[in-house]
């Protein structure tokens, strides 16, 4: 029997206390980062005010758009690409359910469902033009960006469009603003629940579909892959695709949260879902990674915000921190033994 | 499986949370914009939600509120800058409602969608004075600001009266489209140009700022190469014009502004030193929101809805001594 | 020849490392003298990269002495080394591969001008020489990457000169190279060699060892269990030393032949080739019987690799005809040649067979996730189930399943791709150097499986640039040259000889009729 090659310390057994570190790194690093803000949170009347349910939903609700971004960028992400175009497509998404909603004729379902198609194939055209043209993702989606800002801009005229609710004609179905609100005593933010439900079932997609297989097969070694016999353009087209149809769906969230469709907005949204996805240990060059981690990345990221804000430290301060944290995390994961995965 | 480990933490700190304690409404909640408690004795926090602390004129607004309440013991006041990103500031404004502020001063960066969240401090009994740029509806306590339709109206008279009496085609470099100011201004512009040959030919967002005022003046000169004249609704996006006029070669060019900051790099000095035809005086409105949240807070009194602040023409006639003024004034 | 009484260029005394509690290289004394070739064999874990790390500074942390030139020394790095005179050849070539030759040799050390730009036209000039005295002429300004993999080896080999090393390290540095360029490298060796340079060979080939060689040391499980003289010992002897039991015959014993009826037949087949460093098939015809093995020989850049794609879909759109079980077929692409039943092992497992960081299980099942999902979920236990079935039959450790395959040996990493290709229960192997790499257990295991597979029924066209390997292992093999298929041999009556023979050219045949065996 042929002895197994020599082999660097962290991959024998003996070493095992430091895998797990590696493996939950996002996780970890939330719990700390939860326990350094009930620290430091100030106090008001001899309570926490961080620990507050009503601040705690607050930080989930505010990372609630970025969390959605960040699931599709992860996938992006696990074939080795990147897609630069999320802000502007959740700005345009954003526009699009307010201009249908208030115009005449849309009801609430057609307009999201034509709404969701469009970032859909926004995402897929981005993917055509990156497996059919050669040209790097990188570029492409820097194009997109753009482009659907620029789409964003001309929908709207240019203005904000504003949405009011009720029965009459330029008002939007009144269901929509539920997305404004909370349920379960007014606690759960409506975007809370949806950025849950968009992250287990991409959880549940990347462990058990034939289709995951092949995204961390093509992140991992597209050559191999391709000879392997997994479709590589198919896989990469689609990729893209949910990234887009996700960054919609967070452009309808956006909207209905802010009863506005702005066409400047979620500009350099695509920097934090990039930094949740970094964050939470899902390697830049592909091939390993998961979406438990991103969302651990997005809360830490969020918590963070949160505590620092409470605290009252100057913004620029806050935009250092959370800097340092993503170099941080950037650091942990080349240091990371292979046999983690 | 090693997931499930992940998961199960990832569920503790969910029960954690939602077992955190509970005190949105201690102490007994005021009437709408009313404070629960009032009087010279107690110690207030204020909180100030700014739209864009690039803007030099935002910046002014923050140093006068905090030059303000440094003259007042009772007050500690809390910033927050939005940088143009709406979702941002209602964050920042839930993390103060949070906070638990007594009384909130908020420049929105757009009307909607800050909205919602005023309402909420409102609907809570927190006292909120919106300071330049409005909300929708009535749900605030005072708004505080200049009446931009008419320093634009005053603006459109000028340029009919003095800077093109024979009429002219000029540009117009507008403010953040969705602001209420830059709405106002360009209504109240074309209200005073009524009646003369003045024609707006070209007309571009610089959304407030000097450089982007720059990229857009270089573009309507360009197409335009004929206009007369810039009107800028604010002056660092007017002197953005004069740097793509002067490179246009038409560094004589009139560009007004409006803003009249009486700081080494405003309106004033610009002014002054030529690089503005004229600008008219647009009062940040910081040093009277803290004297209305001391008539709030520390004497319980009451206070109008609405106050508008008084605006002025400044050429360089009355420049330097304004600026003096305005420096040596409280 | 007392060796102590010859001073020795370099030697290592009691030289020990270990990792984590484990012992990788044990109480090893190693010497070079100057001028003399020094051969080092042992079996993938054996401890040879180890020790040979060690000498070249990449290894820290280790217990022992060495002395170079009777000084002893202690390398805080591999540039420490370098400047030591002691340069390494590695197995993975560490070129860059948008990089032009000149620029990677000279990669860290370009020579400058006077005013402190990189002086290009003297790194041409030098690279031109360098790649002169090994016997190539390639231009220095192309990109590495536009190189065959034997060429690819041979500028590493240029590099390494380039240091004007006294102890210059060789791991496997024939592995890609071509008869003619072998004997090259050899006569550089000699070269070196009356410069008084010391040369550790590392190889698994005992014919190029008894050529070269002056001595043969063998490492088994991190110690030194034998000394050799190196033109003297044989195949059966080394074996015997590094596996620590003797060793049957490699190769297969056994039925050969076609067990019936053809399975692949093919007609013309061409390329019209685009691309400068490939050598389409300019006009093809062959055929494979059912359960028969078949070999492709030929000279690096005859186009046996480029078949064996267009057999797979890969590569460009051919003319002629390719009958599989007698109806025609035109695969498009990996996928569709999976469909129809045809598996590829492609020549260089760590670029293009295997995602070094994912699991055992996951590159084992990924050809054949599609097919056990159900509605496009995949099931845990048939994907075990299959992972583990195939691990079993290969020889591979159940418990690495989990492990990244890179940290598999050589040997089983190339079972794992061949795994792969077997899970789709394909009619048709393509093997391009399966064996390339890979200690003497594992290929001996490789060639049971493909024994086992052909006596199945599945058909195998195996290409190799090792002659031993062809004639032992396969039924019949091809000789391609330029591109075509110019000659097929009878393994029962053909000889290691006569197959490089008609690799190289008719000119070649005519010299071999002086005879006798090499």
């Amino acid at each position: 029997m042929t002895k197994v090659a020599e082999l660097p310390d962290l991959n024998r057994p003996g070493n095992g206390l430091l895998v797990p570190l590696f493996r939950f790194q996002s996780l970890f690093g939330l719990v700390l980062v939860f326990i350094a803000a009930v620290v430091f949170s100030p106090t008001r009347r001899g309570e926490l005010v961080f620990l507050d349910s009503g601040n705690l939903f607050n930080v989930v609700r505010s990372m609630s758009e970025i969390g959605i971004l960040a699931v599709g960028m992860t996938l992006v992400v696990l074939i080795g690409g990147i897609d630069l175009s999320v802000g502007s497509v959740l700005g345009l998404a954003s526009v699009g359910v307010a201009v249908l909603l208030t115009g005449p004729g849309f009801g609430l379902v057609p307009a999201v469902l034509l709404v969701l198609a469009i970032g859909l194939g926004f995402g897929l055209l981005q993917g055509f033009a990156i497996t059919s043209f050669g040209i790097q993702a990188f570029i492409v989606t820097l194009a997109g960006m753009q482009i659907a800002r620029g789409l964003a801009r001309i929908w709207s005229g240019g203005q904000g469009v504003s949405i009011t609710y009720g029965g009459g004609p330029g008002q939007a179905p009144v269901v929509f603003s539920l997305l404004g609100e909370r349920t379960f005593n007014g606690l759960v933010p409506i975007p809370a629940l949806i950025f849950a439900v968009v992250a287990v079932l991409a959880v549940v997609l990347l462990r058990v579909s034939a289709f995951s297989r092949h995204v961390y097969a093509v992140g991992g070694n597209e050559k191999a892959a391709r000879l392997s016999g997994v479709p590589v353009k198919r896989v990469k087209i689609i990729v893209f695709g949910l990234c887009g149809l996700l960054a919609a769906l967070a452009g309808i969230v956006h909207a209905g949260q802010l009863n506005f469709g702005g066409p400047n907005d979620g500009a350099m949204y695509e920097l934090d879902a990039i930094a949740a996805v970094v964050i939470g240990g899902t390697s830049l060059m592909g091939g390993r990674g998961s979406v438990v981690g991103t969302v651990a990345g997005a809360l830490l990221v969020g918590v963070l915000r949160n505590i620092l804000a409470l605290r009252n430290v100057d913004a620029n301060v806050q935009l250092l921190v959370i800097g340092l944290v993503i170099v941080l995390a950037a650091s942990l994961q080349r240091m990371r033994p292979a046999s983690v995965s | 499986m090693r997931n499930s480990r992940a998961l199960a933490v990832a569920g503790a700190c969910l029960l954690l949370a939602a077992c955190g304690t509970t005190s949105e409404n201690s102490g007994t909640p005021g009437a709408q914009g009313a404070p629960s408690s009032c009087g010279p004795d107690g110690q207030y926090t204020i909180g100030m939600s700014q739209a864009n602390v690039a803007e030099p004129y935002r910046q002014r607004m923050d140093d006068d509120i905090r030059a303000a309440a440094a003259a007042v013991p009772q007050f500690t006041v809390n910033f927050a800058d939005a940088a143009q990103d709406n979702s941002k500031q209602v964050e920042q404004v839930d993390n103060f409602l949070t906070q638990q502020i007594d009384l909130l001063i908020i420049s929105p960066n757009e009307a909607t969608p800050l909205t919602a969240p005023v309402k909420r401090a409102y609907d809570k009994g927190i006292p909120v004075l919106v300071l330049d740029r409005k909300v929708d509806g009535e749900a605030y306590t005072s708004f505080i600001g200049a009446d931009n339709v008419d320093i634009g109206r005053q603006a459109g008279e000028y340029y009919k009266n003095v800077l093109l009496p024979e009429g002219g085609k000029i540009g117009e470099l507008r403010g953040l489209a969705g602001s209420t100011p830059a709405k106002e201004r360009h209504d109240g512009f074309v209200q005073g140009i009524a009646g003369s040959d003045i024609e707006i030919v070209a007309a571009q967002d610089g959304d407030w700022l000097r450089d982007k005022g720059q990229q857009q003046a270089d573009a309507i000169l360009k197409a335009n190469p004929d206009i007369q004249a810039i009107y800028s609704h604010n002056d660092p996006m007017g002197e953005g014009a004069r740097i793509a006029a002067a490179d246009a070669g038409r560094g004589d060019l009139p560009i007004t502004g409006i803003d009249g900051l009486p700081i080494e790099s405003g309106g004033l000095k610009a002014v002054e030193q030529g690089r503005l035809s004229a600008t008219f005086i647009y009062p940040t409105g910081g040093a009277e929101a803290i004297d209305t949240a001391e008539r709030i807070l520390i004497d319980c009194g009451q206070v109008p809805k609405t106050q508008t602040l008084p605006t002025k023409l400044i050429t360089q006639a009355n420049a330097a001594e304004t600026y003096a003024e305005l420096n040596n004034g409280s | 020849m007392d060796a102590q009484a010859v001073s020795s260029l370099v030697e290592l005394t009691g030289v020990g490392k270990s990792y984590g509690g484990v012992a990788a290289v044990r109480e090893v004394d190693f010497s070079v003298r100057a001028g003399e070739v020094h051969a080092l064999l042992g079996e993938n874990g054996a401890g040879k990269s180890t020790l040979m790390k060690i000498l070249c500074g990449e290894v820290g942390g280790y217990h022992g002495r060495i002395r170079i030139d009777g000084d002893p020394v202690r390398f805080s790095g591999p540039a420490d080394a370098q400047r030591a005179g002691v340069a390494m050849i590695h197995q993975e070539l560490d070129l860059v591969p948008a990089l032009p030759i000149a620029d990677n040799v000279f990669l860290g050390r370009e020579p400058r001008t006077r005013v402190g730009t990189v002086d290009r036209r003297r790194m041409q000039r030098e690279t031109a020489h360098l790649l002169d005295r090994i016997g190539i002429g390639l231009d220095p300004r192309r990109p590495v990457e536009s190189l065959r993999t034997g060429e690819q080896q041979l500028v590493t080999i240029a590099k390494a000169l380039s240091f004007e090393a006294r102890v210059i390290v060789m791991d496997e540095p024939t592995s890609a190279l071509s008869a003619p360029e072998i004997d090259r490298l050899f006569t550089v060796i000699g070269e070196l060699r009356r410069a008084g340079a010391g040369i550790v060979y590392i190889s698994h080939r005992m014919d190029e060892i008894g050529r070269v060689a002056d001595r043969a040391t063998v490492l088994r499980n991190g110690s030194v269990v034998a000394e050799f003289d190196a033109r003297a010992m044989t195949a059966r002897q080394a074996s015997a030393a590094m596996v620590g039991r003797p060793v049957e015959s490699v190769f297969r014993a056994g039925a050969r032949g076609a067990a019936g009826g053809e399975l692949l037949r093919v007609q013309d087949l061409a390329v019209r080739s685009r691309s400068p460093g490939r050598r389409d098939p300019a006009g093809i015809s062959l055929h494979v019987g059912r359960g028969e093995i078949v070999g492709l020989a030929g000279l690096l850049g005859a186009g046996r690799t480029e078949l064996l794609e267009t057999l797979y879909g890969v590569g460009g759109r051919p003319t002629g005809r390719i009958l599989l079980r007698g109806e025609e077929i035109r695969p498009r692409g990996p996928r569709a040649a999976l469909r129809h039943g045809i598996a590829f092992v492609p020549e260089d497992r760590r670029l293009a067979g295997l995602a070094l960081d994912h699991s055992v299980l996951a590159n084992t099942v990924l050809s054949i996730v599609d097919r056990i999902a159900r509605i496009g979920v995949v099931p845990r236990r048939r994907e075990r189930g299959a992972a583990t079935e195939v691990v079993d039959r290969l020889g591979v450790k159940r418990a690495s399943l989990r492990a990244p395959v890179g940290s598999l040996s050589g040997g089983n990493q190339q079972k794992v791709v061949l795994g792969r290709g077997l899970l789709t229960d394909p009619v048709l192997l393509l093997l391009d150097e399966p064996t390339r790499g890979v200690d003497i257990g594992a290929k001996a295991e490789i060639y049971r499986l493909l024994g086992e597979a052909s006596s199945r029924g599945v058909g195998v066209l195996l290409a190799s640039s090792e002659p031993a390997e062809l004639i032992g292992v396969c039924d019949r093999v091809v000789v391609l040259r330029n591109g075509r298929a110019v000659r097929e041999l009878d393994t029962a009556t053909t000889t290691e000889a006569e197959l490089l023979a008609f690799s190289m050219g008719e000119g070649a045949v005519e010299g071999l009729v002086a005879g006798g065996t090499p």
